[in-house]
């Protein structure tokens, strides 16, 4: 048996082995449900012995890093908005990110302050995450006692593919043996996320086989328009609803709309009748602000837009009047 | 069952395991069973025409050397053409696919082969041997060339015509190219006249014929081997050896690597650059040949290694088909290092049986550029292989002709800035020519050129960061190279010390394994 392996073989054996048990040993806990693709229920929390929770761009979940304590403090009216890229404050392919003082999150405690209301605004967004892995947060988020939660609400989704790749890797196809190493992974991963989705333009990317339908993002594609999608997103927001009504939390659905372009080349705002189906959800304690209804109310709607779908400062500050307006109409206070 | 395929890799370790635990005899018929399984698995009809090809080469190597067989033997071996496609034809679900055409020419094939058969023996001995030579040769052409080439000279015509005003109604059958079929038809052809050269001696057995040529590691792809070097390999048992699978092992995971980890990295650039994208500069066309470059180059190189890697696991050798060909310093060095199993067979086969270079220097000059052309053709059937192939001919030409440059490759005075100078002369003429090869038509190819000549408008996106991915791909099949230098074998790096060695196969498998979703076929499959 002694020469069935060559001196450099065990050494490449050797090599990967002590790899993997660095990044099990060491890097075990950062990289807890990193390969869950947004399905793990509690990645991107940690929960500190001192009582605060700090969210992390850590487990695949890269949320905004925020540090909130675990229960409100006093009377704070806590506001947790969860969604995609819109909330979040993405503006857009090449834009990068508002800073978060600039998100409706954020604007929206700031203006209540100011109306002697104390609030703290909480972003829970990702980007790219669809209704089921919105959900996946919200059901986490809710144990932080969020006295409103502000849903925003869109059809577009690749949570099953991700969901598809999640279980992708956990089979057993001899394709996936390699991806059972914990290093291998890692290196996958950071070569498609980091190199590969940075290194080379969105044309290249998208030719690519593999992330033709991994990289898919909101610049691709835009608002989803079918009927199936609308009734899958209705589904999953009233059971998310359902949830915070059953904690007494007041929640606010946004419906998120878009720019798209009709046949004469003008602009056109579109929900695919969101809007409207969202308003089925509506009723005590459960509030409705669609975008499309918003927007058409002013004269150069379209310059609200940082591109077809995301928001730009000015966007986020017409989302954050509506809901301010909205609390202080319906006179919501942090829960007793 | 493509070789970067989890299915090859438990099929080949079937196969390993399976060889050498039976004698000489079982081995053949575990190859013959394996390789025309491995070939079914594209398209189990095209197994009926590796049986005539089989089928011919073996009875008239045989003829050649002098050797005749009985007309019922030879008659029966006709058959199995044809049986195979009546197989395929009532298959449930088959039936369909097979044209009565087909099983037509299939049914005539044994009258046809057995009355030439007969017929040539009849002839004085002095013609025998060159006619067997010739049915060997015409046949196998024959083959290629309806298979490979019917469509695109159809088309041809038919647009032709069209120029002309006239639009014939007749219906052209559309051919599909059997995979394989251009390197199998070379090694036939080769096969015959290596006998009938007495450089060769025929196959001791149908089956021993049958095996080789269908062996699947070098079937799809390669390496073209000559009789004289693979044959008696199938003749004799192979020993067991340790080395065997190290070496086996090691070569594999080198050509995965290499296709993988450089071909398919690199393809993603190439193939944005000829998509015809709009808007592209003069820095992204040189980009995307340089990617193509080293797509085509780990892509090839990347097959022959596993071709070779498999072959060896069952302790047979192939030939090398690359030698570091963009260290070239000249068209000609090029060609003994690029596809060099191909390269040397036109050199055998095709330039010195037309006269070579001793028939003056008027003469040599078509020799070269007919050899050149055929070159370009045997690629595919289009006019960019074939302008590939008088590209290299040009190339060929001016270096022949033009003292300084033929210095500057071939002197070995002040070497020391001849090599760098060389090879960046010869480089950009290779990329050159890789833009030809690449682009799927001439109107492909203008797209590419009007981008290479736009040097004005700004870049659709920078082009920095993809170079930067294209380095991160093709450097380390450039050190790769370097590790190799002066070595017979561009993948020869035993010489390391095996502490490098151990890193650089955790690399090469990490390297891998980051790129395992994506899934190109190679390109030569195409051929």
């Amino acid at each position: 048996m002694k020469n069935w392996f060559s001196p450099a073989f065990i050494l490449a054996v050797a090599l990967l082995g002590t790899g993997e048990f660095v990044a099990r040993e060491f890097f075990g806990r950062s990289l807890s449900g990193r390969f869950d693709y947004g399905f793990h229920p509690t990645a991107g929390f940690r929960e500190n012995a001192n009582g605060t929770v700090d969210l992390l761009k850590a487990g695949g979940r890269p949320f905004r890093p925020q540090k909130f304590s675990r229960a409100p403090a006093g009377n704070t009216l806590r506001i947790m908005v969860f969604g995609h890229s819109v909330p979040y404050g993405y503006y857009g392919s090449g834009q990068g990110d508002a800073p978060l003082e600039e998100v409706y999150s954020s604007i929206i405690a700031r203006q209540l302050r100011e109306t002697g209301i104390p609030a703290e605004g909480i972003n829970m967004c990702i980007n790219g995450y669809g209704p089921r892995r919105v959900q996946i947060v919200f059901q986490q988020a809710l144990k932080y006692q969020p006295g409103i939660v502000i849903l925003h609400v869109d059809t577009w989704s690749n949570d099953d593919l991700n969901d598809q790749r999640r279980k992708e890797f956990e089979g057993w196809s001899p394709r996936n043996w390699p991806m059972k190493l914990l290093i291998v992974r890692r290196l996958y991963e950071a070569k498609n996320e980091r190199i590969f989705g940075k290194w080379l333009p969105k044309s290249i990317t998208d030719q690519s086989s593999e992330s033709a339908q991994l990289t898919k993002s909101m610049d691709q594609n835009p608002a989803g328009n079918t009927q199936q999608q609308v009734d899958d997103t209705i589904k999953i927001t009233a059971a998310s609803v359902a949830m915070a009504r059953q904690q007494g939390v007041i929640v606010i659905l946004i419906a998120q709309a878009s720019r798209q372009t009709n046949a004469a080349g003008q602009y056109i705002l579109g929900d695919a009748g969101l809007g409207d189906r969202l308003k089925e959800l509506t009723g005590r304690g459960v509030y409705l602000i669609s975008m499309k209804q918003l927007m058409e109310e002013k004269s150069s709607w379209e310059k609200l837009f940082s591109d077809h779908a995301h928001l730009n400062r000015a966007g986020h500050e017409l989302i954050s009047s509506a809901v301010v307006t909205l609390i202080q109409q319906e006179k919501i206070s942090a829960p007793p | 069952m493509s070789f970067n395929s989890w299915p090859y890799g438990v099929f080949l370790g079937i196969v390993f395991l399976l060889y050498w635990q039976l004698p000489w005899r079982g081995r053949l018929v575990l190859l013959l069973g394996a390789s025309y399984f491995f070939y079914g698995f594209w398209d189990v009809r095209f197994l009926a025409l590796l049986l005539t090809s089989t089928t011919i080469d073996y009875y008239c190597g045989l003829a050649i050397n002098g050797r005749r067989d009985g007309v019922a033997k030879v008659a029966l071996t006709a058959c199995l053409p044809a049986i195979w496609l009546t197989i395929c034809a009532t298959t449930p679900g088959r039936r369909a696919e097979v044209h009565h055409w087909i099983i037509g020419a299939a049914l005539a094939f044994p009258m046809v082969f057995t009355g030439a058969y007969e017929i040539f023996w009849r002839l004085p001995e002095v013609r025998q041997r060159r006619a067997f030579l010739l049915l060997s040769i015409v046949t196998n052409l024959g083959v290629l060339g309806f298979f490979k080439y019917f469509n695109f000279f159809a088309d041809s015509l038919s647009g032709l015509l069209g120029q002309f005003g006239w639009r014939p109604d007749w219906v052209l059958p559309h051919i599909i190219l059997p995979v394989a079929i251009s390197f199998y038809t070379f090694q036939s052809i080769a096969y015959s006249v290596d006998i009938y050269n007495g450089k060769a001696k025929p196959a001791q057995s149908l089956l021993t014929f049958a095996a080789y040529l269908s062996f699947f590691p070098q079937l799809v792809a390669g390496p073209i081997e000559r009789p004289n070097h693979l044959l008696p390999q199938f003749e004799k048992s192979a020993t067991w050896d340790i080395g065997h699978l190290h070496a086996g092992l090691r070569l594999i995971l080198i050509g995965v690597f290499k296709k993988v980890f450089v071909a398919d990295n690199c393809a993603m650039v190439a193939n944005y650059v000829f998509s015809n994208e709009p808007g592209l500069n003069g820095p992204w066309a040189i980009l995307g040949v340089i990617a193509f470059a080293f797509q085509i180059y780990g892509d090839f190189s990347g097959y022959t290694d596993i071709a070779r890697g498999s072959a060896r696991l069952l302790g047979i050798e192939l030939s090398p088909n690359f030698n570091s060909p963009y260290s070239a310093r000249s068209p000609s060095e090029f060609w003994q290092r690029w596809h060099i199993t191909l390269s040397t067979w036109f050199r055998d086969y095709v330039y010195i049986p037309l006269g070579g270079n001793r028939c003056g220097p008027a003469r040599m000059l078509v020799n070269l550029w007919i050899t050149m052309l055929l070159a370009g053709l045997w690629h595919g059937a289009s006019w960019t292989f074939i302008l590939w192939g008088a590209y290299h001919a040009a190339l060929l030409t001016l270096y022949r002709w033009t003292p300084a440059l033929r210095n500057l490759s071939e002197s070995k005075e002040g070497l020391a800035w001849r090599i760098p100078a060389g090879v960046a002369l010869m480089f950009p003429l290779t990329l050159a020519g890789w833009a030809i090869f690449r682009s799927h038509d001439p109107g492909q190819l203008h797209h590419w050129l009007q981008a290479l000549a736009n040097w004005s408008t700004p870049a659709p996106a920078g082009w920095l960061k993809p170079a930067g991915w294209l380095l991160l791909h093709a450097g380390p099949l450039l050190l790769l190279q370097a590790a190799a230098w002066r070595q017979p074998d561009e993948i020869a790096f035993e010489n390391l010390p095996w502490v490098l060695r151990g890193v650089v196969y955790a690399v090469f498998f990490l390297g891998i394994t980051t790129t395992l979703s994506l899934d190109y076929e190679f390109i030569y499959f195409q051929f």
